[in-house]
């Protein structure tokens, strides 16, 4: 902390220095020596050609990322229509060390939890992942009759679970998303991360895992529908290339958990004829999904 | 050195010139006139407004000549003494529905910059006015206030038209705002919320908070700044003090003192209906939006829907397995009627629930007995919502959020559409935050939707403060100087928001010319085409006015012109002739009116002098029993008018420009007998009925389109003689010899024999980046545009290239002994096209040649016994007075054989010639669409109010 101290007192006199927040590891954990220190600092609204630099204070480096005010603010307040993104949980954990304007403590104060209006949008890019895993982890295990790969895939799911746990409860995740989730609900986190952690788990075991995933996004299925349920509600048809610009996401990462809603017999999937270019005479059909009622 | 005075033009040869020389007066106004296809053009465009333009253009650099399209050469020896020119054609502008009258003249921009900087906004709450401030004096401001004082930015949150409030949000989340306020109350987007969508809420949204510091002023104006882009350019922030009271006084001069809301600086581009941010969310600027016709969904009203009544992108009954048959069949089941009841004959209510859906109403979906497979949607409870709702939100999807990758095309959605004004805007355009802004009490729609004469006093009647009253008056100086030259041109019954594609060819050029004098350029030589068509003889002086303003301020003005009364205002008259085409493209006389008329070869001169005239028909035909009726008429400036049109005799619908006529004949008249014929997919102007449709078998409009883009079209093409032609050569023994068909003998057909190396065009056009294109004469079939062996083939000693470039004229003494073809060819030649070649490219036919060639097709193919309705809007345009005649013949002859033609006009020896007048007006604009006189030209001379019936007297 030494360095922030010192970097701070360098700075304190700039006028166009509105805030120094330190975020990553030394807001929230331990440290040792070779730790970097990530920092944001937010300067007044203007135009710069550089916004990030490597500073080296009292021996330490320090990463600093330059943010204007208005931008820094309208980025933190968009960043949780994305759900919880990485942005949250990147800034939910950091300290404001310093700033000479007191309505940016109200900001880092609401992003320390994920709004309640946006859980079930969050849980369910989380449960997309953990779909995917879950797939991968079955192919492996049935049709490549590989248990230790997919255990592997099991570990990746446990990641996925973790965050899920912690999105439900309106927590931000980051990267220590499974060490929280641990703490709060070992019992959940044991057959998939403790379990595969400490042994190799047999053919059968596997199964019972990816059934348990099952089970658990089937208990929480009234928070991962409701999205869904909203963006459908006109009872119009949506083919994926609508829903990932709607979500502003890409590829077929959604279509696992329509899928598997649409399993659950909440929405239909259905198909729609289309052209693959405007000039295009020959027609396709691509997936969709409608919500009946 | 002595100034040069005259233009000296020596050996054009350009299309039929003869290698003619002559000389034109600078600084001085210049007819030059003709018989139709006589080279006036030729010699007007092609050669001075060609080359002046091409020197022109040739003196920039390199760099700027290869960005923009070169001009040929003019077939010329010399031009000298010209200076830059500029043409003030016939031409339309654009079809692009955000171009208006305003928009054209510029003087928009001058009206955006008049509200950007005197506008006054309101308070949206209240309406207390609200005068605009930087971003930096509203900072200053608030840094007024105490330290530590706590300010909040907030900005007013409207629900985007047509969406609920979910939409709303999350377009304002995905710009990065997360607090509302929502009647008073934190709001967060990020939390779960519901609003009840059939109310409506004070919403407003938290820019930013500020705890005053010493320092804050700069992070306030730059907060303030950008917060202005983030929420699309919205112009109203409200500045809340949270902590304690706000001193006394504080919002005077400042904000709303009730409701705190300030108005930002406002720029131009605020009040542009083409910036985004500024246009109507629902129409984005255009003032129309697409909604979905009923009429269109039914294809076949006298099907069922089994058989096909409905649209086939709508339902397609061949498709037994598909949703939509499962939905038709469970609703004709739920609702009691029968797929197989032809569509006309369903009740009311079953083509309501169709097209309107059941209301949210479930109906359970079977299985129909016709289908293959069980569809999955069988058994389970599903709302209709109707196909015109269905087609609607489809289409809005588009718009909005979909891609080109979808399934359902625009063109699909867009085909049953029409465009109706935009319910949001109500055709302003501007958002209505933008419509808030007011000059003198009124926003900048009221002002555009004014007619000129009244919005030139409005602002002559506008005060305003001190401190910006140089500024806008300036402004306002340079908007009525425009307006005053548009009103003495004669268009004072036109408005700033009228659109330009609704706008006439005659009406365009003289917005065009009174742009050119408020340039107050001097020593310009402008070129002139006809800019007398389209007004009434009323209003033809103020153009020969405004010639004459151009010419005095020191510019040279040529005019192609037929009109007696410019040509007898003229400086100096050209004539050229005698005859058209090949038997013109001579001087024929040249001088002053008196000289001209001296001139024995001139027709021009005898028709000034009187020597020839037009005579008035001895005796008009009688009314007859049959009448088309129009009722109700209200389409633009029309009063609601009943009115009888005669059928089987020749109506001339008459009137001062804008009176109404076109919005009566082209808008409702034209359009509904379409509908009413065809079933087209056009909207008819406002009317409540017309009666009189089932005595016509036929409604057809002759107007001054092109009759072809296609360099390969050509009259003879059009007319249908280049079939019989074809026929003609194929039958030659030769031809059968060779086992050469029809088709081989067409120019557009590539297996063909017409010439390969230049696709039948007969000239090769190189491109040579910064110099103009080069036409050079295709060197394969030396410009005969067929193949060597093909030109073997002849007809009475003719190869079909020679028939190609024969006039109408040569062409009808050579198949003289071909019925079908002679008559055909007669008929052109009646029309006076006979200077015409066969194979002339349509696209170099003026528009009033193309309407006659269009003219000659409908007389070419009239049978006995049908009764058709022609619609000719200004048939004269381009028309010498001797071959005014000839048109006039036509048009008898159309009307003798018992066909009904009405004709809008303004020239005087057709208006005499007609049957039956309908003068619209009195005046143009809002205090026309009256009719004022209605009877034979004697009848309406005879009418004191009638402007027509004055001119009619001098003529009768």
């Amino acid at each position: 902390m030494k360095a922030v101290d010192s970097f701070v007192e360098k700075v304190r006199n700039d006028i166009n220095v509105i805030a120094v927040v330190v975020c990553g590891s030394l807001s929230y954990d331990v440290v040792w020596d070779k730790s970097d220190i990530d920092i944001t600092v937010i300067i007044r609204d203007q135009k710069i050609d550089n916004y990030a630099y490597c500073i080296i204070e009292d021996g330490i480096t320090l990463s600093v990322e330059l943010a204007p005010r208005s931008k820094f603010k309208r980025y933190l307040e968009s960043s949780g229509s994305l759900g919880g993104s990485f942005t949250q949980a990147y800034f939910s954990n950091a300290q404001l060390v310093y700033t000479t304007d007191d309505s940016l403590y109200e900001c880092f104060e609401e992003i320390k939890s994920i709004g309640i209006g946006d859980i079930p949008l969050t849980a369910l890019r989380i449960a997309a992942d953990l779909l995917h895993f879950r797939a991968k982890s079955l192919k492996w295990v049935k049709a490549r009759k590989d248990p230790l790969y997919a255990q592997y895939f099991l570990l990746m799911a446990a990641e996925s679970v973790a965050n899920t746990e912690l999105c439900l409860q309106g927590i931000p995740f980051s990267r220590n998303g499974i060490q929280k989730a641990l703490t709060q609900n070992p019992e959940l986190m044991r057959p998939f991360y403790l379990d595969p952690m400490s042994r190799r788990l047999s053919e059968e075991e596997i199964l019972a895992t990816i059934h348990k995933i099952d089970d658990y996004l089937t208990r929480n299925i009234d928070v991962l529908k409701q999205p869904v349920v909203e963006y459908l509600s006109d009872r119009d048809l949506k083919t994926m290339t609508m829903i990932n610009k709607h979500s502003h996401s890409a590829g077929d990462a959604l279509s696992y958990v329509f899928d598997f809603l649409a399993e659950k017999g909440i929405i239909e999937k259905v198909s729609k004829t289309i052209r693959l270019t405007p000039k295009s005479k020959a027609t396709v059909e691509e997936i969709g999904y409608l919500y009946v009622g | 050195m002595s100034v040069r005075t005259t233009i000296e033009i020596t050996g054009a040869k350009q299309n039929n010139l003869k290698n003619t020389s002559v000389e034109i007066p600078r600084d001085k106004m210049t007819v030059i006139t003709g018989v139709s296809g006589s080279g006036k053009s030729s010699l007007a465009f092609d050669v001075i407004y060609g080359e002046g333009q091409r020197r022109f253009l040739d003196s920039i650099s390199t760099f700027a000549k290869s960005r923009i399209s070169q001009l040929k050469k003019a077939k010329v020896d010399s031009v000298r003494g010209l200076s830059p020119v500029i043409a003030i054609e016939q031409k339309k502008s654009n079809n692009n529905p955000r171009s208006t009258v305003g928009t054209v003249t510029d003087i928009n921009d001058y009206l955006r910059l008049l509200f950007s900087t005197a506008g006054i906004g309101q308070c949206p709450e209240c309406g207390h006015p609200l005068k605009q401030m930087t971003a930096a004096r509203i900072a200053e401001h608030i840094s007024s206030l105490p330290k530590e004082t706590v300010v909040e930015l907030r900005a007013p949150v409207y629900k985007i038209y047509g969406e609920d409030y979910d939409f709303t949000f999350h377009n304002l989340r995905e710009k990065g705002y997360k607090n509302l306020l929502v009647d008073g109350e934190p709001f967060s987007l990020a939390e779960k919320k519901e609003l009840d969508e059939t109310k409506s809420y004070h919403i407003e949204l938290v820019i930013d908070r500020f705890t005053l510091k010493n320092d804050s002023y700069i992070q306030l104006t730059k907060t303030i700044e950008a917060a202005m882009p983030s929420l699309d350019e919205d112009i109203i922030i409200k500045v809340e003090v949270l902590s304690g009271n706000a001193p006394s006084g504080f919002y005077e001069g400042f904000g709303c003192p009730r409701h705190h809301f300030t108005l930002c600086e406002m720029q131009p581009f605020h009040f542009s209906f083409n910036t985004p941010n500024s246009a109507c969310n629902t129409c984005l600027g255009a003032g129309l939006s697409y909604v979905v016709e009923p009429r269109f969904l039914v294809v076949a009203p006298e099907k069922s829907i089994s058989k096909g009544a409905l649209k086939n992108t709508v339902y397609n009954p061949s498709n037994k397995d598909s949703y939509r048959a499962v939905q038709l069949y469970s609703l004709s089941k739920a609702y009691n009627f029968s797929l197989d009841t032809p569509f006309h004959k369903l009740p009311n209510h079953i083509i309501d629930l169709l097209f309107y859906g059941t209301k949210g109403e479930p109906v359970k979906m079977l299985n129909p007995p016709f289908s293959t497979k069980t569809n999955w949607i069988t058994g389970r409870e599903r709302p209709f919502w109707g196909f015109v709702h269905e087609l609607e939100s489809w289409h809005k999807n588009y718009m909005r959020r979909t891609t080109t990758a979808e399934a359902y095309e625009p063109s699909f959605v867009k085909d049953c559409m029409i465009e109706k004004i935009c319910p949001e805007c109500n055709g302003a355009r501007l958002k209505k935050q933008r419509l808030q802004v007011t000059v003198g009490g009124l926003n900048i729609d009221q002002l555009c939707k004014m007619q000129l004469p009244e919005l030139c006093a409005f602002l002559e009647t506008l005060e305003f403060e001190e401190e910006n009253r140089d500024v806008v008056s300036t402004i306002i100086g340079e908007i009525k100087t425009r307006l005053r030259l548009l009103i003495d041109i004669g268009l004072y019954y036109i408005s700033l928001s009228r659109r330009s594609d609704s706008i006439s060819g005659g009406e365009m050029q003289r917005i065009k010319m009174s742009t050119q004098i408020s340039s107050e350029l001097m020593g310009m030589l402008y070129v002139m085409d006809e800019p007398s068509i389209g007004l009434h003889p009323r209003d033809s002086c103020r153009v020969i006015d405004t010639i004459k303003k151009l010419r005095d301020i020191g510019n040279t003005v040529i005019v192609v012109e037929h009109d007696m009364e410019t040509i007898k205002s003229a400086d100096h008259i050209i004539e050229i002739g005698p005859g058209p085409g090949i038997h013109g493209g001579n001087i024929v006389a040249c001088g002053m009116a008196g000289d001209i008329m001296k001139e024995a070869s001139s027709p021009t001169g005898r028709y000034l002098s009187g020597k020839a005239e037009i005579p008035v028909p001895k005796k008009r035909r009688n009314l007859g029993d049959l009448f088309l009726s129009i009722q109700g008429a209200r389409e633009n400036n029309l009063k609601n008018i009943d009115l009888d049109i005669p059928l089987g005799v020749f109506v001339c619908v008459t009137g001062v420009s804008g009176s109404g006529k076109s919005s009566l004949i082209n808008e409702i008249l034209y359009k509904q007998l379409k509908i009413n014929m065809t079933g087209a997919r056009i909207e008819a102007g406002e009317h409540d009925y017309l009666f009189g449709a089932t005595h016509l078998n036929n409604v057809i409009n002759i107007d001054q389109t092109p009759i072809g883009r296609n360099s390969k079209s050509n009259p003879a093409t059009y007319i249908g003689l280049y079939d019989k032609i074809r026929e003609l050569f194929a039958a030659q023994p030769e031809a059968v010899d060779r086992g050469y068909r029809a088709l081989d003998f067409s120019l557009t057909h590539a297996n063909g024999t017409r010439c390969e190396h230049c696709t039948g065009d007969g000239i090769i056009v190189t491109n040579l980046q910064f110099m103009a294109d080069i036409e050079t004469v295709c060197p394969v079939c030396k410009g005969m545009r067929f193949s060597g062996e093909e030109l073997e083939i002849k007809y009475l000693g003719k190869s079909i290239a020679d028939i190609l470039d024969m006039t109408v004229e040569e062409a009808l003494v050579f198949f003289k002994d071909h019925r079908y073809l002679h008559h055909k060819l007669k008929i052109m030649n009646e029309l006076g096209l006979g200077y015409m070649c066969l194979g002339q490219s349509s696209t170099t036919l003026s528009g009033g040649e193309a309407q006659r060639v269009k003219l000659a097709y409908e007389l070419a193919k009239i049978k006995k016994g049908a009764h058709n309705l022609y619609i000719l809007d200004e048939p004269t345009t381009g028309l010498h007075l001797s071959d005014i005649q000839k048109l006039l013949d036509c048009l008898y002859k159309l009307v003798d054989i018992g066909h009904s033609v009405i004709v809008i006009e303004h020239h005087l020896d057709v208006i005499k010639s007609a049957d039956y007048l309908i003068d619209l007006g009195p005046e143009g604009g809002s205090n026309g669409g009256y009719i004022v006189a209605e009877g034979t030209p004697e009848q309406v001379a005879k009418v004191e109010a009638s402007h027509t019936g004055r001119y009619l007297r001098s003529v009768l």
